[in-house]
């Protein structure tokens, strides 16, 4: 017997397991539908199930829901209530079916409402904080919307704090970050397609993009990959994100990920795609660019030549967060007629007497640079500042008292460290964080000719990586030269009248410097 | 491909990296910085074989210090002589006696001597292995010194740290005198070995309280071998026909007052007339503009005749100084240090190539030739004053 037929038997087996104690179609009889319900979840102490007689009647019914989940004032006052008491004054009809769609029409009075038709329907219904209406003798069921659960707050985004620009950030709630979503685009246009992630957990997923400016394609192709998603549970957004990227082999991230409701307006508008999950804060961004990892919604904020200032500075962050350690290490073990002749006897000087070459030297400091990162990451903040001064202070000063590390390597490392911590998007600096191991070991093993050799490589493989169809390394590469406008320069916001051109995007443009519209 | 193969295949990558990479690292800390060189002529010639000392002055960056911690009382530097027939041998056998391996790629300057650079031929095979060498830079500076070249390299280098720095320094200062020669540079050097035109190089000696880095050197072309000096007055003759200096200083006399101008511009212009090779006249027009430095007496400068006059005075300096250079080349020297043949060539080549192999050699037309200078200065400026006294009037 071939190993796949095994697995498949065994499948069969398991779903055909639970079956067993109830079925999934509702009776007419309300016991033993309520039964069935309490069999499916193996009665829960937090299924409240009430019994009553529709006001005026002998007809019985129930309502069920998961306690925590649901806003019992609505409950109460919208359903119980108006079936008790409010239905006493009406002349209600004696057959049954016109009863269920009498109270269905008229009786109960909250705003979104459903009927259900089997335990499928019911069961996602009543887990996501529906209240559920039985009727005894009606095989269908009345779902409503009822959904209240305390939650977090709005508060700013920690991961990606600005100094001007809006300070709410996304919350765990899916439907409180759609508002968020709303408030900033009121262009009819938005859509937001619904999809459901997991097999178990059966996660709202939202796609959100506007219609007639995105390359329909994009769309597509997305939904084709969210459709593919075959897993119990997606606990937070990476798993989609690592669902369905292009290349998990690369180390570059092939989305961003952000909290900021404005980023991700910004995004919708410049033709991108969205994608929520319920219960993270962190929405994706599809596609992404290296030169999206590298801008900050600030460099808009703020005057373009502040901008542009901010965007030059990040790409030389970006190369001292790659490439300083490597360097250092080529310089000082294979080319010191390279370092101005000063520098060369002051490094000489200070590594007179470190027991380590260079290469185990920066090794070492880059381990600990991490390892003081990782501590500061996940203690609190009030003792995540103590390791920043154990860390810096004690093992730096000390490590160089003690003759470990020379000065200049601790310099080294500092200003590398600095310099990854300002590249804006949090993923794109651990990926540089990998790249700058693999440099190392290039420039230990060959010095600046195998820092060269791997930027090549690096470079091989940033120009076949591709975001949902987008070149990852566009607009340098296919160069779009139109896109330059705000890519290294930030040009001021009047003249960034065109979405991008490598988005493909049906609308071209997003105003006009001329201000001739309207 | 297999799993298995893959990994044969990595492994092989890995061993590859492992067994060739690092194969020339040197931690910086063990580079002997051999920062300059001063090429000596050795005595003792037992075999007949000539024999050359080399100096070189190599850095201990431990005793220099950091700007935070200041070295300590040990001079900086390490003076290493060895002697044998062969640079390059020599550099061999400095490692014999040196833990540091030297490193050359910092070297700012080669120091030879004199009694090396009068010995035809050997002055350009000397030089080879420091042009050949791939660590050595063409910015090396070379300097010809009186006397024992490896002497200057410990000289007293206050305020510097290095003696070496200190003269690299002082070469660097000759776009403010008029009385120095613009440093060359090995690169430069190289290309006056492939021609034959005569060349100088600047020269450096020992004076009783420190170096004296004045005058050059003068070279012969065709065997690249020393002939002569030129000193501070001559040098600045030369430079000013050259127009080579931007900025020097010229004193000259007003009514018995001495005062002082300083040239800040100075064009040259040469015509030639190449009727008759034989005898041909040369003019030279020197341009020059400038402002008064200092002056003693009181005459007030607000006159344009006064300045008129100064102007005169100074045009007449400029005229005498390169006369005096002009005379030396061709009767002493015999050798166009001036660099008229290349305006020759490049205003009347069919006359160049006629007579270029002649040009300073054999029949000599260079010396043979008539050469009229002519000056003319302006005064821009007088400085922030007319008068800073008023007693005597003149």
């Amino acid at each position: 017997m071939s190993r796949r037929r095994m697995k498949t038997q065994r499948r069969k087996r398991k779903t055909n397991n639970p079956e067993e104690n109830f079925s999934k179609i509702l009776h007419k009889d309300l016991e033993k539908n309520i039964i069935n319900l309490k069999n499916m979840l193996d009665e829960p102490n937090d299924l409240v199930i009430r019994k009553f007689m529709v006001g005026g009647t002998d007809y019985k019914c129930a309502i069920a829901y998961i306690d925590g989940l649901v806003n019992e004032d609505l409950v109460y006052n919208n359903i119980m209530k108006n079936v008790q008491l409010f239905a006493n004054q009406k002349q209600l009809p004696n057959v049954k079916t016109e009863l269920f769609d009498v109270i269905y029409k008229r009786i109960i009075s909250t705003v979104d409402m459903d009927i259900g038709y089997n335990f499928d329907d019911l069961s996602l219904a009543l887990l996501s904080g529906d209240t559920i209406f039985y009727l005894d003798g009606i095989e269908q069921v009345l779902i409503t919307d009822t959904k209240q659960w305390e939650a977090r707050g709005i508060e700013e985004p920690i991961s990606e704090t600005l100094i001007r620009g809006p300070r709410d950030g996304f919350v765990e709630n899916i439907q409180t970050n759609l508002v968020h979503l709303r408030r900033h685009i009121r262009d009819p246009n938005l859509r937001l397609k619904k999809h459901y992630i997991g097999r178990r957990s059966k996660k709202t997923l939202v796609v959100a993009y506007i219609d007639g400016v995105i390359n329909p394609k994009i769309v597509k192709e997305i939904n084709r990959r969210l459709k593919s998603i075959d897993m119990d549970d997606a606990p937070e957004s990476g798993y989609i994100e690592q669902w369905i990227e292009d290349s998990f082999l690369s180390p570059f991230p092939q989305c961003l990920n952000t909290e900021r409701p404005d980023k991700v307006s910004a995004s919708l508008m410049d033709g991108k795609l969205a994608i929520f999950l319920d219960g993270t804060p962190f929405v994706l961004i599809f596609p992404a660019t290296l030169a999206s990892g590298l801008q900050s919604p600030e460099d808009y904020y703020e005057r373009w030549a502040v901008g542009t200032l901010l965007r030059g500075l990040r790409y030389l962050a970006a190369f001292i967060s790659i490439f300083f350690p490597a360097l250092y290490v080529a310089l000082v073990s294979y080319h010191p007629g390279m370092i101005p002749p000063k520098l060369a006897f002051s490094i000489a000087a200070t590594r007179e007497g470190v027991p380590f070459p260079p290469f185990l030297e920066a090794l070492l400091m880059v381990i600990t640079m991490e390892l003081l990162r990782e501590a500061g990451a996940r203690l609190p903040t009030t003792i995540g500042q103590t390791i920043g001064i154990v860390g810096g202070l004690v093992i730096g000063e000390s490590a160089v008292q003690a003759g470990i590390v020379s000065p200049i390597m601790v310099i080294v490392i500092a200003l590398n460290a600095i310099a990854s911590f300002s590249i804006p998007t949090y993923t794109l600096s651990i990926s540089f964080r990998i790249l700058l191991f693999g440099f190392l070991f290039a420039a230990a093993a060959f010095g600046l000719f195998g820092i060269i050799l791997s930027y090549i490589m690096v470079n091989i493989h940033i120009v076949n990586l591709k975001s949902v169809g987008i070149p990852y390394s566009t607009p340098f590469s296919p160069t779009f030269l139109k896109d330059w406008n705000d890519l290294i320069l930030r040009s001021p916001i009047p003249t960034l009248s065109k979405r991008p051109q490598y988005l493909e995007t049906e609308d071209d443009e997003s105003g006009d410097l001329k201000g001739e519209k309207q | 491909m297999t799993k298995r193969n893959l990994i044969q295949i990595i492994i092989c990558f890995l061993l590859l990296v492992l067994s060739a990479g690092c194969w020339d690292q040197v931690n910086i800390e063990e580079n002997g910085f051999v920062i300059g060189t001063a090429v000596d002529l050795s005595n003792n010639d037992s075999d007949g074989n000539i024999n050359i000392s080399l100096t070189n002055q190599i850095v201990s960056p431990d005793e220099l210090g950091t700007p935070t911690n200041e070295g300590s009382e040990n001079p900086p530097f390490i003076n290493l002589t060895t002697t044998g027939d062969s640079i390059f041998e020599i550099n061999r056998k400095m490692l014999k006696e040196i833990s540091r391996v030297p490193f050359y790629g910092h070297s700012r300057l080669v120091i030879v001597s004199e009694k090396l650079a009068h010995n035809p031929e050997l002055f350009a095979s000397m030089l080879d292995v420091f042009i050949r060498d791939q660590e050595m830079r063409r910015g090396i500076k070379i300097i010809i010194a009186e006397g024992e070249a490896k002497n200057i390299l410990d000289i007293d280098p206050k305020p510097e740290k290095l003696p070496v720095m200190h003269i690299d320094m002082i070469t660097d200062n000759s776009y403010k005198s008029i009385e120095i020669i613009e440093p060359v540079t090995l690169g430069r050097l190289h290309d006056y070995l492939l021609h034959k035109n005569s060349y100088v190089l600047p020269k450096i000696s020992i004076n009783n309280d420190g170096i004296d880095y004045s005058g050059a050197a003068v070279f012969d072309g065709t065997n690249d071998k020393m002939v002569g000096t030129l000193n501070g007055l001559e040098t600045k003759g030369m430079n000013l026909i050259k127009g080579d200096t931007k900025e020097g200083m010229i004193k000259f006399k007003v009514n018995n007052h001495i005062m002082a101008f300083d040239l800040e511009r100075a064009k040259k212009r040469i015509d030639i007339k190449v009727e008759d090779p034989k005898n041909m006249e040369i003019f030279i027009t020197i341009k020059a503009e400038g402002k008064l430095a200092e002056m003693y007496g009181s005459k007030t400068l607000s006159n344009p005749s006064y300045i008129k006059e100064m102007e005169d005075k100074i045009s007449k300096k400029i005229e005498q100084l390169a006369d005096l250079t002009i005379d030396k080349a061709q009767k002493e020297l015999k050798l166009d240090i001036l660099d008229i043949d290349k305006t020759l060539k490049e205003k009347h080549y069919g006359t160049w190539r006629k007579i270029h192999k002649d040009w300073e050699n054999k029949k000599n037309y260079f010396s043979n030739s008539r050469i009229h200078v002519s000056a003319d200065v302006k005064v821009r400026e007088v400085g922030s004053t007319d008068r800073v006294k008023e007693k005597e009037h003149e």
